[in-house]
């Protein structure tokens, strides 16, 4: 009887370490839960604004940024970082000159530190969509007309869904 | 008593076998022929899977199939050593730069045999600094908003990345005021690694370290 009840606890203790070590070997950090690939360049569409963008993926960036202008915002406060949570509207503009009026709202101000200096940038919600997948993220404002690519995809949208493989679309100017 | 305990054990067993088996890792094992996805052609947009990741039999290191080539993973932080002096220093892996940079000082234009060279220092992560001379390449020009133009010299150095020994080109300037003294640019990248930005220093797991989110 005695013997029996030993038994039974064994086989416990062995089912349960055989689930764990099932659990982890599956979903442990070495687990590739099936990332799509992106290459360097990648046309996004901007769901708030029903509009295409030529984008650089950028893994050096870690926040997503976006071509705007005529940035205004309701009852402007004096300080840039006070104006977290108004009402802004701003029109952004793609490489062929298309340009759309979005109306949002100012989730974060954003410290972008480079050798220039600091900088404050406003961020709003978009909607990014490639291939059909939608990713909410905050975007941050910035003129980039005169840049190449007027949406810059920063890790933040990259993050848990996409690996870059910059063979593909690697976009003009190659070395 | 017995029978219904080995019974829930075989039946926990096998749920949990196949839950594991749904997520394809380098541990799980080797894909049975399942049956064809049909639901899946009815989708809009052909967004591929990248091909599970499986470890490369020559190194240990995880790497995918992407276009046919077989590719390693980068983290979105990796460390390089730059050969000639041994200088390990951590890299940001960087697609938005075309060729890669390296933080260097004192770099001075000289001619060597009637041809255009470049002597500079390298700063080791100890502040040791290592002295080089290459060719110049070539010259990159930086624009960058308000201020003036630069001028970098381009370099080829041989440098060690996880399993990688490589002579690729780097730009030389002074990268005192960011964060990471390298940038590892597309150049770099390009046959050779595809980049995981959930991963850090994923090919010397040993000197992970934890900064920015």
């Amino acid at each position: 009887m005695l013997k029996n009840r030993n038994q039974a606890h064994v086989r416990k203790a062995l089912t349960i370490l055989a689930a764990l070590a099932i659990l982890l070997l599956g979903a442990g950090p070495g687990s590739a839960r099936e990332k799509l690939t992106v290459g360097a360049t990648e046309v996004i569409h901007v769901a708030d604004a029903d509009l295409d963008f030529v984008a650089r993926i950028d893994t050096g960036a870690r926040t997503t940024s976006i071509n705007a202008q005529n940035i205004k915002i309701e009852n402007p406060a004096a300080d840039k970082k006070d104006n977290v949570g108004k009402t802004i509207t701003l029109e952004v503009i793609n490489a062929k000159g298309e340009k759309r009026r979005i109306k949002s709202k100012v989730v974060k101000v954003l410290e972008v530190r480079n050798a220039q200096g600091t900088e404050l940038r406003y961020m709003i919600p978009l909607t990014l969509r490639w291939h059909g997948i939608d990713k909410l993220i905050r975007v941050n404002l910035r003129d980039r007309s005169a840049m190449t690519y007027k949406l810059l995809i920063g890790r933040d949208w990259l993050k848990g869904d996409f690996i870059v493989d910059v063979e593909k679309n690697p976009g003009g100017r190659k070395k | 008593m017995k029978f219904r305990q080995f019974t829930l054990f075989l039946a926990l067993a096998f749920i949990l076998s196949a839950c594991a088996g749904t997520q394809p890792g380098p541990t799980s094992a080797p894909p049975k022929p399942a049956p064809a996805p049909a639901a899946k052609a009815e989708k809009p947009a052909p967004a591929k899977p990248a091909t599970a990741k499986k470890p490369a039999r020559k190194t240990g290191y995880d790497t995918v199939i992407s276009n046919g080539e077989e590719l390693l993973i980068f983290g979105q932080t990796e460390y390089i050593t730059i050969l000639p002096g041994h200088v390990r220093l951590p890299a940001r892996v960087d697609t938005g730069a075309t060729t890669s940079s390296i933080h260097a000082v004192n770099i001075k234009k000289f001619e060597r045999d009637g041809k255009k060279w470049v002597r500079f220092n390298l700063v080791a992560a100890d502040g040791r600094k290592v002295k080089m001379e290459r060719p110049w390449i070539r010259t990159i020009e930086v624009k960058r908003h308000g201020t003036k133009q630069q001028v970098r010299p381009v370099v080829n150095l041989e440098a060690l990345i996880g399993p990688l020994r490589i002579r690729t080109q780097f730009s030389l300037t002074d990268r005192s005021q960011f964060k990471f003294p390298v940038l590892i640019g597309r150049s770099l990248l390009e046959g050779k690694a595809v980049v995981d930005v959930n991963r850090k220093y994923v090919l010397s797991p040993l000197s992970g370290d934890k900064d920015e989110k």
